[in-house]
């Protein structure tokens, strides 16, 4: 029997937006609409199955904004409620020419690897992970400019990587742009819970980060 | 800058609480090795 409107007024509806569902073989019992912008989502618990509810959003979370200042910066107590972790890091400026570099969880041991676009690291043999350029100028006001991703960053079973690409002032032509891109590691399966940023000598002269948490 | 003046900054990123203190003795040790 082909569905018309009056076949299908012919069970009339309480309500605007009533649903029939079934709640068992040959049983059935009307849903009522959810409150706007709900979706209709699948639930054993619920007794037909389904039921209203506020999908879940995706996109990136401020988590928080930093001033570079000072030996290092550490981003504590970082939330675990995300997927993945994303470090937005603009205009780093070492009081030396040096790189940038990261710790996690604020491990000092020689647990790090660096594979930044020409790096031939096999081994984890560094107490820190480079995360940007090799030798940002010091001289000059920066437009340094990287961004490192942490995917995955709860989980407890895998070593951690983190993902940087970025630019910063030419070490020997500040004019000019020094890129740099790749994979960082640490070889550590615990949650990220603390990232702390530093330049290889000296300190902060300025810089920015912004961590973002992603779903 | 003395070694006494360097300063490390810590944000909590529960609770945007964010402090700077000065590097104690084992971190100042680490940024001379750094510095090496």
């Amino acid at each position: 029997m082909a569905i018309t409107k009056a076949t299908a007024s012919s069970i009339a509806p309480a309500a605007k937006g009533d649903l029939v569902a079934g709640t068992a073989t040959n049983d059935a019992a009307v849903l009522a609409v959810g409150a706007n912008d709900t979706v209709l989502t699948a639930d054993s618990s619920e007794a037909t199955g389904l039921k209203w509810a506020t999908p879940s959003s995706g996109g990136m979370t401020l988590i928080s904004t930093t001033t570079l200042t000072g030996a290092s910066v550490t981003l504590s107590s970082i939330p675990q409620t995300f997927n993945h972790l994303q470090l937005v890091i603009q205009n780093y400026r070492p009081s030396t020419d040096t790189d940038l570099r990261m710790r996690i969880n604020g491990d000092t041991g020689v647990r790090y690897i660096s594979n930044l676009s020409g790096s031939t690291n096999v081994s984890f043999d560094a107490a820190s992970m480079a995360i940007a350029v090799d030798q940002q100028e010091s001289s000059v006001a920066s437009q340094f400019f990287n961004v490192t991703t942490i995917p995955n960053y709860t989980n407890s079973v895998t070593w951690k990587i983190a993902f940087c690409y970025g630019l910063g002032n030419g070490n020997s032509d500040p004019t000019a742009a020094t890129g740099r891109f790749g994979t960082s590691a640490y070889n550590q399966t615990g949650a990220i819970s603390s990232l702390t940023l530093y330049p290889d000598s000296g300190t902060f002269t300025s810089g920015t980060v912004l961590l973002y948490g992603v779903k | 800058m003395t070694k006494s003046k360097l300063q490390i900054k810590e944000v909590n990123c529960t609770t945007g609480e964010e402090i700077v203190r000065d590097a104690n003795a084992e971190e100042i040790a680490q940024m001379e090795i750094r510095c090496r």
